[in-house]
């Protein structure tokens, strides 16, 4: 049982805040909560005066954020107090669905909305259990209560993220090098690191409020070196050392070469950790799979002392780690081998080519880094002694979205493998990798001695390794054609245009979604993604206003803001921080007359449909309920009463919902293994991706029994760059530029600009509602500053100010934020900048045929704009 | 004596505008009034091209031109170097603004809500709004002097403001000045400003901010 630290009285020793004293709580009117105006979910204490609410300051008992606050949080009171606010349920008139098209709202009365989808969902239940499927956003308990209904009609269409294109390799990637959910860089002691596609510790991403401020406190107060590879001069390029502008869709050969630098050219690597955590020692044949041992079936290694080779698990092995060698009259190489001769093609000469980042820089970066990792040293914490690695090499967004987006994370990845940096001090961490509480989850040692990820947020995701075999699909999602992907939810729309292709028979009639932005944020071309909606018998929608996915719902249905509404959430902890926590939502002022908390109304549907019962029972799994606080048949419970029994059902009797609802928070302490659970665990982290093999021949053959033209060629053990679509297009001049996506620190997420503080904001920043073209281009184009332009794609034409600016790579232009809202419920910023995913083609071309990722290259023709 | 001062971190501003936002909820100013600004400009040509942050606000000078000017005598100077305008005695001439070589307070003529339709929230907040005022940032006065530190501080999130007493040499912002390469903006001036600008990583080499351009 780990010690409890009640914030309030003892701040957690990782707190690092120079500057101003504070103070806890400012007065008895500031409710503890938890921030929503982005996934990130910081500790907030909410101002209430005469029942309104009138400020919001960080929550200074919170690990999270520590009394910080961004711009968006701070600015949420006006999402809340939103003028355009959905306040009673509603139905469309107008039978024409599209994007764009009025949907002919009518107000409904609540016995009205719910009937129609009680009744709709009764016809699921008795004609087909996978004609629902089901939209929710993040960890919030509604998630559950939603998604509990495919456990009881036993289908697999619960889409979790809002985007089904989110989190595409990086989860997987997680899960598979670091046993955990999410990565953090270990700033406490990083002395070096390299942002690739990424704006880890300067502007958004995850956990924004406590990267930022130890982020510039390794810049400032210990010199770490900053060096950001990306396409656009963004926000952390603006700190950096050093900006490298990359070519977009090149992030593989940028790796390798970066990889080619360190294994061949500088000779520096982790080797007693590639040896004894990883499988480079293993020997694999000219097939490509590993030598096995006859009588186990268990991968062989070569081993020095002996010249002969021995099962992995054989606690006598001093495994050679390179080289060539024969076992019982099979060649064989060592997997780190061949990985040292891929990356071996790829010269810095070669990259520079590819990427357009000079060779000379690429090596210097590469040793430089090299170096800064000190192989060999060791840190001791809490009398530990444990492996210290201060280089990091981050990536995130940027390589994931891609055509061949595996291979250009896996590539960058392998560079923080082959140092030895994983969950370590000073090095890449994950997080949830190891938890002892308030639940035990611990990664283990899996088939041929692989890391397997534990419990806690890794049963969410598919997993890479060992992955699936493929199988003719069932599924609307292809998931049967993707044996190594995390989800597939982007295909829903493909599949949904043409089912006869893939011979899938499921056809959606009932769709419930929560607020999200799925057509604005969501996909790719918007029109693709509303043939689809539009294919729905009965698309009902909750909604706090109405955005442009809820123009193609047929019934909307009005529901709390983050301050009305209390749910119950999940633990967490900052990487390698001494404490970990759990903070709650909770209602600070009451919702307007007539909305209802969706799980009143999801209630009231299931019990119109006769499955409340087994919703409950189900709920028990998803909320984590433990006797004696299980929710019952028969039981009616509520909202309150379920929160309480969750709450004691993990932190026992003591810890109920009263004490939440008083503290926001509860903080306890973490071990060092916990912490830095890279030395604690038992299982090898992979650098060749062996399973490939076997899931890329049977996928071949079931696309060939299928008759079905597609691409294998990513079922490949070790990574490799592929040109997409956009870059090929780049060479051949058919187009002039490759639009990207970057994200502004106060537009995080998918609220994005529509708030009014923030809104006046980008009114007078030129890149917030322009798009960035590199001075040379823009010349070239007859294109001055503040000019409009065209920007064609082949599924849209936008109409942009150009924002000519030397801070962006001249083959590119790049658009930011969350904008270019169409939706009338967007009263402010209606038609205020581009909205990105829409350039984006969606077809097979532009889908990654391994992860599913849409290629976020959107191949632009730019033209000057007289009008 | 007391001087209450502020220390600006260029270095380490990531320009991600939560000081803007949080001095605007604080106070709650009205739509088109911000006392607290980000700057930014680029500098620089491809590939050695950066944008640069500077947050800003009211220097709250030791020598406040703005005092001379008003012809109303509405702009006080508090014992402790806090410069506030008394919106009770403003007429909104703004000989404020024509002095102030920062180009600061801002009048605010009651341009109204953020929506069509004002929010419980801004009606609230705006009752403390004269209109046909001169505003500008207080320091959060009201916060100072309860003992908490102004909103902008607490909230930033790259830790790169600093307040405090400049006459204290125990206190954060005299820590950050000793140890640190500094500016004041347009010192030559001779307003003696309350607010200073770090430059550099801690004694190591100039990192993301360009001096020369924002001296």
């Amino acid at each position: 049982m780990p010690t409890f630290v009640r914030g309030r009285d003892t701040k957690p020793a990782t707190v690092r805040r120079p500057g101003a004293e504070r103070r806890p709580r400012p007065g008895e009117d500031w409710i503890p909560t938890t921030c929503r105006m982005c996934l990130v979910a910081c500790q907030v204490l909410v101002q209430v005066k005469d029942g309104r609410v009138t400020n919001v300051i960080g929550n200074p008992d919170a690990p999270r954020n520590r009394g910080r606050m961004c711009a968006k949080g701070k600015s949420g009171i006006m999402n809340h107090y939103n003028r355009a606010r959905l306040l009673r349920p509603m139905k469309r008139t107008n039978p024409e669905k599209g994007v764009g098209i009025d949907p002919g709202w009518t107000e409904i009365g609540w016995d009205e909305a719910i009937d129609t989808v009680a009744a709709a969902l009764r016809k699921v239940i008795a004609e087909d259990h996978r004609s629902i499927y089901l939209q929710t956003w993040a960890d919030g308990d509604f998630a559950y209560w939603l998604g509990a209904l495919t456990s009881v009609l036993g289908t697999p269409y619960h889409q979790t993220g809002i985007s089904g294109t989110c989190g595409k390799t990086i989860h997987s990637i997680q899960y598979l090098t670091a046993g955990g959910w999410w990565d953090e860089v270990d700033f406490e002691h990083c002395n070096y690191l390299v942002d690739v596609g990424t704006q880890q510790g300067i502007a958004t991403r995850e956990g924004f409020n406590h990267s930022v401020p130890d982020c510039a406190t390794a810049r400032v107060e210990r010199g770490m070196k900053l060096v950001v590879v990306d396409p656009v001069g963004n926000n952390a390029a603006a700190k950096a050392d050093e900006w490298l502008p990359i070519l977009p869709g090149t992030d593989a050969a940028f790796g390798l070469g970066f990889l080619n630098v360190l294994l061949n050219e500088a000779g520096i690597y982790d080797r007693d950790f590639l040896a004894r955590r990883t499988n480079a020692p293993y020997l694999v044949g000219a097939d490509g799979r590993y030598v096995r041992d006859a009588a186990t079936g268990k991968p062989l290694l070569f081993d020095t002392a002996s010249r002969t080779a021995k099962p992995y698990d054989d606690p006598s092995l001093a495994p050679a780690l390179d080289g060539t060698y024969d076992v019982g009259g099979v060649r064989a190489k060592t997997a780190f081998q061949l990985l040292k001769e891929r990356a071996a093609e790829y010269p810095p000469e070669r990259v520079e080519r590819i990427t357009t980042v000079p060779a000379s820089d690429l090596r210097r970066i590469a040793r430089e880094f090299g170096q800064a990792a000190q192989i060999g040293s060791t840190i001791t914490i809490d009398g530990v002694e444990l492996p210290y690695r201060p280089a990091v090499l981050n990536w995130c967004r940027g390589p994931q979205d891609h055509k061949h987006g595996w291979h250009h994370s896996w590539a960058l990845q392998l560079v923080n493998v082959v140092v030895g940096n994983i969950n370590v001090p000073g090095g890449y961490q994950s997080r949830s990798t190891a938890v002892s509480y308030p639940e035990l989850s611990w990664p283990v040692a899996g088939p041929d001695g692989m890391m397997v990820p534990a419990g806690g947020h890794g049963t969410k995701h598919a997993l890479a390794f060992p992955g699936r075999t493929a199988k003719k699909p069932e599924r609307l999602d292809l998931f049967e054609l993707f044996p190594a992907a995390a989800h597939t939810r982007t295909l829903v729309p493909e599949v949904a245009r043409h089912p006869e292709t893939y011979g899938v028979q499921d056809k959606i009639e009932l769709l419930i979604h929560t607020a999200g932005n799925q057509i604005a944020g969501g996909w790719a071309d918007v029109n693709a993604v509303a043939d689809w909606y539009r294919s729905i018998g009965l698309v009902v929608g909750f909604a706090i206003e109405i955005n442009e996915t809820h123009e193609l719902d047929d019934i909307v249905l009005p529901m709390p803001t983050y301050l009305e509404e209390s749910t119950f959430g999940t633990y967490d902890a900052v990487c390698g921080e001494r404490v970990a926590f759990h903070a709650i939502q909770q209602q600070v002022v009451p919702p307007p007359d007539g909305v209802r908390p969706p799980m009143d109304v999801m209630r009231e549907i299931y019990a119109r449909s006769g499955v409340l019962d087994d919703v409950l029972v189900a709920l028990n799994k998803g909320l984590k309920m433990k006797p004696p606080y299980l929710l019952e048949r028969g039981g009616r419970y509520s909202a309150v009463e379920i929160l309480d029994r969750q709450a004691k059902s993990m932190y026992g009797e003591a810890h109920g919902w009263s004490f939440f609802s008083e503290h926001g928070v509860l903080v306890w302490e973490r071990s060092v293994e916990e912490r830095y659970p890279g030395a604690f665990i038992e299982g090898r982290i992979p650098v060749y991706m062996e399973n490939y093999i076997d899931r890329g021949e049977e996928l071949a053959q079931v696309v060939a029994e299928m008759g079905l033209a597609w691409d294998t060629c990513d079922y490949d053990p070790l990574p490799k760059w592929m040109p997409c679509e956009s870059y090929e297009q780049l060479e051949r001049r058919e187009i002039q530029a490759i639009g990207v996506h970057y994200k502004l620190p106060y537009v995080y997420g998918g609220q994005g600009n529509a708030n009014p503080l923030i809104d006046e904001l980008c009114e007078k920043l030129p890149q917030a509602y322009g798009a960035l073209i590199n001075t040379r281009l823009a010349a070239s184009l007859g294109i001055k500053d503040g000019d409009w332009v065209s920007l064609r794609s082949p599924v849209r034409t936008t109409r942009v100010r150009a924002h000519v600016t030397e801070c962006v790579h001249p083959q590119v232009v790049g658009i930011a934020g969350h904008a270019g809202h169409w939706a009338k419920g967007k009263t402010r910023t209606k038609g205020k900048g581009v909205n990105f995913n829409s350039l984006l083609p969606y077809d097979l071309a532009h889908l990654d045929a391994f992860t599913s990722a849409v290629d976020m290259c959107a191949p632009l023709v730019i033209t000057r704009d007289a009008r | 004596m007391t001087r209450l001062g502020f220390v600006v971190d260029l270095e380490r501003c990531v320009g991600c505008m939560g000081c803007v936002i949080a001095c605007k909820v604080e106070n709650g100013t009205p739509r088109g009034v911000h006392w607290m600004r980000v700057l930014e400009r680029e500098v620089g040509t491809f590939p050695n091209a950066r944008r640069t942050f500077t947050p800003v606000r009211c220097n709250h000078c030791a020598n406040p031109p703005c005092i001379a000017a008003c012809p109303t005598g509405a702009i006080e100077k508090r014992p402790d170097g806090i410069v506030l305008i008394n919106d009770q005695v403003c007429v909104g001439t703004m000989a404020c603004l024509t002095a102030c070589p920062y180009y600061i307070p801002v009048r605010y003529d009651g341009d109204g809500a953020y929506f069509d339709e004002i929010t419980p929230y801004e009606e609230t907040k705006y009752a403390s709004f004269r209109e046909g005022t001169a505003q500008k940032c207080t320091f959060c006065v009201h916060r100072v002097d309860e003992g908490r530190p102004p909103a902008c501080v607490e909230a930033c999130p790259a830790d790169a403001l600093a307040f405090g007493d400049l006459e204290d040499p125990e206190s954060r912002v005299n820590e950050l000045l000793d140890h640190r390469r500094y500016f004041r903006p347009r010192e030559e001036l001779g307003t003696d400003p309350s607010v200073y600008y770090l430059v550099g990583k801690g004694g190591g080499p100039l990192g993301g901010v360009d001096a020369e351009a924002v001296e």
